[in-house]
């Protein structure tokens, strides 16, 4: 047996916008020390962290939850930052095998969940199971190399988990909230227990975990709150409470956060973010996530379904042009086919650039010399798509090519890009921190439509690639494995990708301790108020 | 939004006294001409009439023009009413956007009225089961505030400049089936009107030399309210995104793409649009309210 | 009370549950007609997997003939049961009865603030006719009908927030950090009131009156101009002439027999804003982030999440519909002209 290293992880590129430099005037007191309000423009919708398929919930129980790893930390210039590299968390040591097919987890000793019960062996066992059995969202991947039987109890604080196959994605998912979350088996137990493919009401709304906080009041459609859990096994958390307001305007949002009266507001909208620069009170936070922002082609409708068209088309886009003018520059401009912070990105094999001239003799030789008439949709109400799409609208035309633009309700959307019916559509996702995770849903051809390749993309070369990924250990070969699959991707170019998903989190410079984390995790523990 | 005006433009009381003008036109002209503020109304369209139709004269510029390089400048030398995100004259924008707010206004009411008002006529005449019924369905419709049905029709129809049309259409039609039915009920038991069926007159006779020129005047005023309202359903629709599509210029969706910037000082995006819709629809207030006056004789017999 | 007239309330009454069940099938047949699968959009991510898909759709009963859906959502209705939301799994009824409260509430404010500013300015601009105190009356009635009232709203938040800071945060129905009254009736200010907290009343108060005044203004205009022309068409009767030649003094011939006749044709306008003040405005709940029913309806509508929208659309017609029924009941015995039709 070796000692996990743990793996190399990939760069996480957070750059703080610094505010202005010493500011000598008198700082404001810091309000409502041992709250943070939080100003968000949604709610969660479930507790229950093995049914949950959206962020907003996945944010809430990262603080009522805990995993048995975890990502860990690193310094940047004297910042905190999140990695995407695993240690050890409820877990106190991990032994894997050679063969990369059993990990052994230490538990902590002590460690309680909400309700007084200690967490142990069994939980971490029942947790797995109740996870699989639910069948609900969190398990697709899991289930590729677990099965019931898969996870044994040696001793009360001894787990061993037997892989069908080694994955380099197992440790990754146990840290993951939804897939690893270790739940009170007496609580569920006491309240329906585990009914395979459905979930349980009462885990839905309630919370009975070991994390540093605890599920507090919830007022649908106005606020819900964290509140401190003060026996948590690394002691009490710092703050008292956090409280979310649901603030669905951002114009509402941006003028709290500069009065003072919220302490952080979650993923303004660019152009607001501008006002902010210089502001001695506000920090902004800028990360790329793990998702790109791109306007999606059908590769089976004409005449996208031609690869000529398609690379015309990004010869024709000028992404730095969108880039500046809907995130004023901020983000980080496409030059490759996957998100930057993946492990194995490389910007060396991207042939593009705006070339009106190759665009057009492209288009010529694909028999579209006069240019074409297509329609480019988005989500009514998003700001950053429609602002694409009308971006985007003015460049083509100078290539002749003709775009009309149109936004339509969210459900419409969804089943229209689904289903591929629409020939180009506005769309950035946020996904995990797994190279393999990445490129299966966007790119391989199994995966056509719903399951993630919105664009029907198919190159068999790619999907063998892929393929070859899911089992290669290598630092080496996982490298170039990933590279080849980018430079084979960005030749075909079955989508047009304009810049690297950008979140922003403007706070007040009070906030102390916030890390940003790659895999989209918020673990407020760590999180106070101080000047 | 304001559900009310679709149900209440013209209250029962008024329908119920739609008597047959008391005067030759010429007469309700002059009556027309004497009220200053329908005047003005008029004149208000005049202007955006000729705004919409000399668009291309007086805009400075292309309203779809993205040049980044002067976005957001505040009114001044750059643009009289400024430049918007993409830097794009907000000027020229309303005055093409005029186009657009004229267009849907009329085709909306026109196609309500044109359809609506014969099913209501055809309720109110027949009577009985099939009046009934209809009825019913009109109830139903009358029951959605406007711009929830607007939104759920919006939304089945599919983006579009037409389909929104289509969509306000089929919201306003109900009230004017309502009141074509309310009017030649009355119009129906008038002692004219039942002597002549009385003496054997074909039913197309009766409603085309009887109903019809009782019922028009009471569409007409409330077409002209209706299209004030229109334009503000319109501007809600486009406001969430359901309505004209980017990069047209209409006025509710140009109100949409400045109302992130009003927070960061830039608060002419959506302000001048915001004036341009209510000088339009004071327009048509102005106008319907001077009609109605001059066509309802209960005011003017001093 | 004669005959026609309780034949007239018995046969509305009985077509009331008609109308509503109407209402469920057009909104019914509306969303199922919006492209879209409610199982997909909750899944997200997960719905990559067609078994996952397929379930989810079984255990909402998705996967039935639509006719069948309908039905069974009606036999539900009927029993007062309103369904779950797919998206929360939290009974719609037990929703609205949390998003309802704020909507009631800002709806009697304004409709306060409509017979406030209303009533008075109707009757002063028709008692003075053509006066400058009615053409300024007239004029400004018609541009508050003529606002497109989430524009106003805007703007109101950013000048009297922002630029002079005087009016509250729009944050809802209190500021970020108040702490709601305990729960009640829902209505914050007659909770804080129950409760004593007077300074939790004011600050609800406060918070009410942007958007109940924004919400008015169109109702206000509507009742300007429909109290000014019965005003004005009143005044030239003969009877109140003949009270005037009788010799009554001018304020009892104005109070005992003008106004009152000038406010019986009012009462059908009243009534109608009152029905759709309480029906709640999307658009004016969602610029100042009130979490009322409209909004309840725009959040639901975005996830085709079936059971809310239907219970919001069932109940938002509901109340329009019951409320104009009474507008006619009380109408018809206000003004016994009126024919039972």
């Amino acid at each position: 047996m070796t000692r996990l290293p743990t793996r190399l992880g990939v760069l996480l590129a957070v750059v703080v916008l610094a505010a202005g430099v010493g500011a000598v005037n008198a700082q404001p007191r810091v309000s409502n020390p041992d709250t943070l309000l939080y100003g968000v423009y949604w709610e969660p919708v479930n507790l229950d962290p093995h049914a949950i398929t959206d962020w907003a919930s996945m944010w809430m129980l990262d603080n009522t939850y805990e995993t048995l790893v975890r990502y860990s930390t690193k310094q940047v210039q004297n910042k905190t930052v999140g990695t995407a590299d695993v240690q050890p968390h409820l877990a106190e040591g991990i032994d894997v095998s050679a063969d990369g097919v059993t990990y052994t987890f230490r538990l902590r000793h002590g460690v309680k969940f909400h309700s007084g019960d200690e967490m142990t062996a069994d939980a971490v066992r029942y947790s797995i199971n109740r996870m699989l059995a639910l069948a609900l969202g969190p398990s697709r991947l899991i289930s590729e190399f677990i099965t019931p039987t898969s996870t044994e109890v040696v001793d009360r604080y001894t787990v061993r988990v037997k892989l069908t196959k080694p994955s380099p994605l197992f440790l990754q998912l146990m840290a993951g909230t939804n897939t690893g979350a270790i739940v009170n088996p007496k609580t569920v137990d006491a309240h329906g227990g585990i009914t395979p493919g459905k979930g349980n009401d009462w885990m839905s709304r309630n919370v009975d975990g070991t994390g540093p906080f605890t599920w507090g009041e919830w007022r649908a459609g106005e606020s819900f709150e964290l509140v401190a859990n003060p026996n948590y096994w690394q002691g009490a958390p710092k703050l008292r409470r956090i409280a979310f307001r649901i603030i669905r305007d951002f114009n509402t949002q941006l003028l709290l956060l500069l009065r003072g009266e919220l302490d952080i507001v979650y993923r303004l909208p660019p152009e607001m973010t501008a006002q902010l620069i210089g502001n001695p009170d506000v920090v902004i936070n800028r990360e790329n996530g793990i998702g790109m922002h791109q306007i999606w082609m059908n590769n089976r409708m004409s005449p996208f379904d031609n690869k000529k068209v398609r690379q015309a088309f990004l010869y024709a886009l000028d992404p730095y042009a969108i880039n500046r003018a809907v995130a004023f520059g901020y983000a980080e401009t496409a030059k490759s086919a996957i998100p930057s912070p993946l492990e194995g990105w490389t910007g060396k094999v991207w042939p593009y650039r705006v070339d009106l001239v190759k665009a057009k003799s492209l288009l010529a030789e694909a028999g579209y010399a006069n240019g074409f008439h297509t329609e480019i949709y988005y989500n009514a109400g998003n700001s950053e798509r429609e602002k694409t799409a009308i971006s985007a609208q003015a460049q083509l035309k100078k290539a002749g090519i003709d775009v009309e633009i149109r936004s339509i309700p969210w459900p419409t959307f969804v089943s229209n890009y689904e289903e591929g019916k629409i020939p180009l559509f506005v769309l950035s996702g946020l996904g995990l921190p797994i190279v393999e995770d990445y490129l299966i849903s966007n790119f391989h051809s199994k995966n056509h439509g719903a399951r993630g390749n919105y664009a029907y993309y198919t190159n068999k070369e790619v999907d063998a690639l892929i393929d070859q990924l899911l089992t290669a250990r290598e630092a080496d070969k996982r490298r170039s494995i990933i590279g080849d699959v980018q430079r084979l991707i960005n030749d075909d170019a079955p989508s047009a990708w304009i810049y690297n998903s950008l979140l922003f989190y403007a706070q007040r410079k009070w906030v102390k301790g916030w890390v940003l984390y790659p895999s989209g995790n918020w673990y407020f523990y760590p999180v106070q108020k101080s000047l | 939004m304001r559900s009310s005006t679709r149900a209440s433009a013209i209250p029962k009381a008024a329908a119920d006294s739609a008597s047959r003008p008391t005067g030759t036109l010429s007469l309700l002209v002059r009556r027309f001409l004497r009220n200053r503020l329908s005047l003005a109304g008029l004149m208000i369209l005049a202007v955006w009439i000729a705004v919409a139709l000399l668009a291309p004269v007086l805009a400075p510029h292309d309203p779809s023009d993205v040049n980044l390089e002067v976005r957001l400048l505040p009114p001044g030398p750059g643009g009289w009413l400024g430049t918007d995100y993409y830097g794009r004259d907000i000027a020229s924008r309303i005055f093409y956007g005029a186009r657009y707010d004229l267009l849907i206004s009329l085709f909306a009411v026109g196609v309500a009225l044109l359809s609506g008002a014969p099913i209501g006529v055809i309720a109110g005449y027949r009577g009985g089961r099939v009046d009934n019924l209809i009825m019913r369905v009109i109830d139903v419709i009358m029951a959605f505030p406007a711009l929830v049905l607007a939104m759920a029709l919006a939304s089945v129809l599919g983006p579009g400049l037409e389909k929104a049309i289509l969509a306000l259409a089929i919201v306003g039609m109900a009230g004017y089936a309502r009141l074509a039915r309310a009017s030649t009920l009355s119009t129906r038991e008038e002692v004219y009107v039942e002597a002549a069926r009385a003496l054997g007159a074909a039913d197309a006779s009766v409603l085309w030399r009887h109903i019809l020129p009782n019922i028009i005047s009471p569409l007409v005023i409330r077409g002209t309210l209706g299209m004030g309202f229109t334009v503000l359903l319109a501007a809600s629709l486009s406001f969430i995104g359901l309505g004209a599509q980017p990069p047209t210029p209409e006025w509710g969706a140009m109100i949409n793409e400045g109302h992130n910037q009003l927070i960061t000082g830039s608060w002419w995006v959506s302000t001048f649009p915001g004036l341009a819709i209510m000088s339009l629809v004071l327009g048509f207030n102005l106008l319907g309210d001077g009609i109605r006056d001059v066509i309802d004789p209960r005011l003017h017999t001093v | 009370m004669n005959s026609a007239f309780s034949t007239f309330i018995v046969r509305r009454l009985l077509a009331l549950p008609v109308i509503l069940i109407g209402i469920t099938f057009v909104t019914f047949l509306l969303l199922h007609l919006v492209p879209g699968d409610p199982a997909r959009l909750i899944l997200g991510e997960a719905a990559q997997d067609p078994q996952v898909v397929a379930a989810v759709r079984h255990e909402w009963g998705l996967d039935r003939p639509l006719h069948i859906q309908y039905l069974q959502y009606v036999a539900h209705l009927v029993r007062g049961d309103l369904g779950l939301s797919i998206r929360s799994r939290r009974p719609v009824s037990g929703d609205l009865a949390r998003y309802l409260p704020a909507t009631v509430e800002l709806g009697a404010v304004s409709f306060a603030l409509t017979l406030l500013l209303g009533i008075p300015l109707g009757v002063l601009s028709g008692a003075r006719e053509r006066t400058l105190t009615d053409h300024t009356s007239r004029v400004a009635s018609l541009l508050f009908l003529s606002m497109p009232s989430f524009w106003f709203g805007l703007i109101l938040i950013y000048v009297g927030y922002y630029v002079l800071g005087v009016l509250p945060t729009p944050t809802g129905r209190l500021g970020v950090m108040d702490v709601p009254p305990p729960a009640f009736t829902g209505l914050y200010l007659v909770d804080s009131a129950v409760a004593g907290q007077w300074g939790l009343f004011l600050r609800s108060l406060w918070h009410l009156l942007s958007p109940a005044f924004v919400l008015a203004l169109a109702s206000v205009g509507l009742v300007v101009r429909m109290l000014r022309a019965s005003m004005v068409e009143i005044l030239r009767q003969d009877y109140i002439r003949t009270a005037q030649a009788k010799g009554l003094p001018p304020r009892a011939v104005f109070y005992g027999h003008a106004l009152r006749n000038a406010l019986i044709p009012t009462v059908t306008v009243l009534g109608i804003q009152f029905a759709s003040l309480f029906g709640g405005n999307v658009l004016v709940e969602t610029v100042f982030a009130w979490p009322g029913v409209g909004l309840y309806f725009v959040e639901s509508i975005q996830w085709l999440d079936y059971a809310p929208v239907l219970g919001a659309t069932a109940l938002i017609a509901a109340a329009f519909v019951t409320v104009n029924l009474l507008v006619d009941v009380s109408y018809a015995l206000l003004d016994p002209r009126i024919r039972y039709t």
